[in-house]
């Protein structure tokens, strides 16, 4: 069973994301801390979407799949002719990070760390990342 | 939603959710002063990387000048995500 929502790409558009997750985290059985690292790597991508392909006025489409009974399977679409592989950041050098004490970057990091596959995709102008989450 | 209370001359509580959308209003209401700043997060259910942003940039801020930032009653969900960006090394966190 799969659940689809469109979003404007605005950052006030993501209380809408929230509870496009929430229903739909509740009818897969989704409480307490998976919901909260669900939203949270949703939110991470969104608003990356949101900042890197700030010259769009395409809406950016979510879906929430539950697939073999324990995984949740979310995927958010983009339209960008030059895509932005969020998954591709460097990852975040913790030790250089918090002795600098730098802002920034630590959303693919907490990503990498709540899911358990990311995964992106570009193909004729849409782009799409797979988050996927073992329940 | 975040809910920002002023409860003593440098002291918060937050509560409800600090996602991006909330940034700038935090980041407003943190900017006003200059010492050592308490949050209480009691009632603060979420927090994404721009919240985190908004606490190291006001920690960098007071730093500065001497003084740190201090988090009390973190709940568990929140609690994991300083231990996993090793952010709890960085602010004073009382239990």
């Amino acid at each position: 069973m799969m659940k689809k929502k469109t979003f404007d790409r605005r950052t006030d558009e993501l209380e809408s994301v929230f509870n496009f997750l929430k229903k739909n985290g509740e009818k897969f059985g989704i409480h307490g801390k998976q919901q909260f690292e669900i939203e949270l790597s949703v939110e991470e991508v969104f608003m990356n979407m949101v900042r890197h392909n700030s010259q769009s006025d395409e809406s950016i489409e979510i879906t929430v799949e539950k697939k073999d009974e324990n995984k949740i399977i979310i995927c958010l679409i983009d339209h960008e002719d030059i895509p932005f592989d969020l998954t591709s950041i460097e990852e975040v050098d913790l030790e250089k990070y918090i002795e600098e004490k730098k802002t920034g970057g630590l959303g693919i990091h907490l990503i990498k760390q709540l899911m358990d596959e990311i995964k992106f995709e570009h193909r004729n102008g849409v782009s799409s990342i797979r988050l996927v989450k073992h329940i | 939603m975040l809910n920002i209370e002023q409860v003593g001359n440098l002291e918060w509580k937050f509560s409800g959710r600090f996602d991006a959308s909330q940034a700038d209003k935090a980041a407003g209401e943190l900017e006003k002063s200059n010492g050592t700043i308490t949050i209480d997060m009691a009632g603060l259910d979420y927090i994404s990387s721009m919240g985190l942003s908004v606490l190291v940039n006001t920690y960098k801020r007071v730093h500065e000048n001497g003084h740190t930032l201090r988090l009390k009653n973190i709940n568990s969900h929140v609690r994991d995500i300083f231990k996993y960006t090793r952010l709890e090394q960085v602010f004073e966190i009382i239990e």
